[in-house]
């Protein structure tokens, strides 16, 4: 086989690309996951979009801490007892071992999911109700200029 | 003609190994990320760019040591946020950060940090005991930190205001989106505190991208006397 120099470039930046390119297999090559994985994933998934979210707890926590006043308190109360709500199911769960049996795997994933599905209602109405606070009574920075 | 095809293979194999593992030999530049301040000079020179750094921290790590935006002075460092209990994604991204220390670990202008957002639970000893079980024990160059190591009432609002001033520090406000702390990235802050990359440690192609990218800051930072960074 001839290569010209001119097409060596070509050749050694795809090369490069898969050299430097690492595999990553999907799932579906690895075969299907089974019904304990597949619920397993919905609680992580579930898990890491509620973390995301804990850095909005404590945006609002830090702009309601700036009011200094009495009627901000119950709202930061409701951040904080989400935030410990999700803490407290992270310290208490512990994933069962892939070797036990599968109706077990399920059914715990499943019972963590509902504990989830509560905390994420709690995320949701304390988040809700800090917006709302906030929107009702900006603060000092946030009220736009007075129109002249 | 022959010979040149003979040498071309190993033409191709050195681009292969230089271009994944060596900074490239012309002096190309990761860009600063974040917002920049134009200031004017008084004597009517031309005017001075400030570019944004991260904000000022003091942290303590795995072995008790304090380390502050000085302890960087001088070296690179690739920082991310994860806590010890998380059963999610924080396997996978310290799986990947291992990866990288594993490639450059050795290098003495480079640092790795990773901040627990867990401050109330990892104490100082589950931080140790997470990092021997990471196989990075003795690893001197890789701070598992906190921001409550003497039980600061205040130590997660601190981590989360660090975290999400790494991405303020790194985007325009109006880009950057939430959850810093908890979505995988890695941030890239080079000797002098300016974030200089970001990376999603959960595509392994951005994984890639910092790989072929630390040696181009850490050839810039050999290239000048070391920096001091912010405190």
């Amino acid at each position: 086989m001839n290569i010209a120099p001119k097409n060596v470039l070509p050749l050694a930046l795809v090369a490069l690309a898969a050299a430097c390119s690492s595999p990553n297999q999907p799932i579906a090559e690895q075969g299907a996951p089974s019904e304990a994985s597949a619920a397993e994933m919905v609680l992580m998934n579930r898990h890491d979009s509620l973390m995301a979210e804990t850095s909005k707890l404590y945006e609002y926590k830090a702009k309601l801490s700036g009011y200094h006043t009495e009627a901000a308190a119950p709202y930061i109360h409701g951040l904080l007892a989400a935030d410990a709500a999700m803490m407290d199911w992270m310290h208490q769960y512990k994933a069962p071992d892939t070797t036990a049996a599968p109706a077990a795997r399920v059914a715990y994933f499943r019972q963590q999911q509902e504990i989830l599905a509560g905390v994420s209602r709690q995320y949701r109405a304390t988040l809700d109700s800090a917006q709302r606070f906030t929107t009702e009574h900006p603060a000092a920075g946030d009220v736009p200029p007075a129109s002249k | 003609m022959l010979k040149r095809l003979l040498l071309l293979p190993s033409l191709a194999a050195a681009l292969l190994t230089t271009a994944c593992t060596e900074a490239p030999k012309e002096a190309v530049k990761l860009p600063i990320m974040g917002e920049r301040d134009v200031r004017p000079r008084a004597d009517g020179g031309p005017a001075d760019t400030v570019f944004a750094t991260v904000p000022a921290f003091r942290l303590t790590d795995q072995f008790g040591q304090v380390l502050t935006n000085k302890s960087f002075a001088g070296r690179a460092y690739v920082a991310d946020f994860f806590f010890a209990t998380c059963p999610g994604i924080c396997p996978k991204m310290q799986a990947e950060m291992l990866k990288v220390y594993k490639k450059f670990g050795q290098q003495q202008r480079l640092a790795f940090l990773s901040h627990t957002i867990d401050p109330a639970h990892d104490s100082i000893p589950v931080l140790r005991d997470y990092a021997e079980r990471l196989g990075v024990g003795t690893a001197r160059n890789w701070h598992f930190a906190t921001t409550g190591a003497h039980g600061e009432p205040t130590a997660r609002d601190t981590v989360f205001q660090l975290a999400q001033a790494y991405f303020t520090a790194a985007l325009p406000d109006k880009q950057a989106p939430g959850g810093f702390a908890h979505n995988g990235t890695f941030a890239l802050v080079d000797d002098q505190g300016h974030v200089r990359g970001l990376y999603d440690s959960l595509n392994p192609k951005e994984v890639d991208r910092l790989l072929v990218e630390l040696p181009v800051l850490l050839a810039e930072i050999d290239s000048r006397k070391p920096g001091l960074a912010r405190q």
